[in-house]
């Protein structure tokens, strides 16, 4: 099962190599991330003409890093973005900028026979569950009286595209707590006392993913997420008045 | 002491393997995982050359700080000499510290790696 991780680190940790900011998929307390990594090389071999006899070369589209948000577009807003290699005009971006590749080393120090600038570019899903809606029936009535909660139970399939591959995220409702102390996804409540109450359920989902040409990982970790607050009435008993005699 | 000092306080003593002053700059976690990472140093008895660095220090909040850690600088040499720098360590590495005041002064408590963060 995967948790997040805290990744604790000092400057000697750094110094060392011990603080890798690793790519992988994490499941946080309400929220996960998928994030795939591809080492791009721009080898010797670009720019070079076609040596096929008749063939009519021509140069790709310059390389730029392209802006898109972690769902992988620009069509669906996350409150992230990343940068990704493109070739010019193959993908909208929210924005452009000049792709510099890393510096060659040195000459002196070894050949540059198959040195190739090498760039590693990461991409990252994150999503989260929707909020389950939560219903009471009726939301007033005599406090002796029982009320009815209930919370949706529907798996959530979220999808997004990390470069151009197809990766997804399940989130199956487990359980359910309320906040008045009941359990399940339907349950009756009496509160027992006269006022107004707020109730809400907590809604545990099993977390699955799809990573890029994988199958899904089950059960790589729980969240749990709160569903919409309900204020409930209940009233006090009506008065009796009995005739005596 | 404002963020950017105390950080430089503490790249400068980590630099200089001062572990005994480490508790001047640093408590909580991000103390035991400095003391931590130097004790490992004198286990492989390896010693670090040149210094790290920061940059990009942004405020978070009150007392959280995010910043970019250098260490293209540094390189790591065994007892013979030879450097033994990781040739595939991360050279900036996104990071956030949270600072809190002990007895008047403050002191790092946390220092993190910022995941899906680069610099």
């Amino acid at each position: 099962m995967l948790v997040e991780i805290i990744f604790t680190c000092s400057a000697t940790q750094a110094v060392l190599g011990g603080c890798a900011n690793d790519c992988g998929t994490t499941v946080g307390a309400s929220e996960v991330a998928i994030c795939e990594q591809q080492r791009t090389e721009t080898g010797s071999n670009e720019g070079k003409s076609s040596t096929t006899p008749g063939s009519t070369w021509t140069p790709p589209p310059p390389w730029v890093l392209c802006e898109v948000y972690v769902s992988g577009g620009v069509e669906i807003p996350t409150f992230g973005t990343v940068w990704v290699k493109s070739r010019q005009g193959e993908r909208e971006c929210l924005s452009e900028k000049e792709y510099i590749p890393i510096p060659k080393p040195d000459s002196s120090s070894k050949s540059v026979e198959g040195i190739n600038d090498s760039q590693t570019l990461q991409q990252i899903f994150k999503t989260s569950p929707t909020t389950p809606m939560a219903y009471v029936s009726p939301s007033e009535r005599y406090y002796d009286e029982q009320f009815s909660f209930w919370v949706e139970k529907t798996t959530q399939i979220k999808s997004g595209t990390l470069f151009g591959e197809a990766v997804s995220v399940r989130f199956t409702p487990k359980s359910a707590s309320w906040s008045f102390g009941g359990s399940g996804f339907s349950v009756a409540h009496i509160f027992g006392e006269k006022g107004d109450f707020q109730a809400r359920a907590i809604v545990n989902f099993q977390v699955d993913y799809k990573p890029i040409g994988g199958s899904w990982v089950i059960d790589a970790g729980s969240i749990q997420i709160p569903s919409n607050s309900l204020l409930v009435t209940a009233l006090a008993l009506p008065r009796e008045t009995r005739l005596i005699g | 002491m404002p963020a950017e000092e105390l950080l430089s306080e503490y790249l400068e003593i980590s630099d200089a393997g001062l572990e005994d002053e480490f508790d001047r700059v640093l408590a909580g976690s991000a103390l035991s995982s400095a003391l931590d990472a130097n004790s490992l140093m004198q286990q492989l008895n390896l010693s670090q050359l040149g210094e790290t660095e920061f940059y990009s220090l942004q405020t978070l909040d009150d007392e959280t700080y995010a910043f970019c850690l250098d260490v293209s600088k540094t390189k790591l040499i065994d007892q013979s000499g030879d450097d033994v720098t990781p040739v595939d360590r991360p050279l900036q590495v996104p990071m956030v510290m949270k600072t809190d005041y002990f007895s008047g002064s403050s002191k790092i408590t946390e220092l993190d790696i910022r995941r899906f963060s680069k610099c």
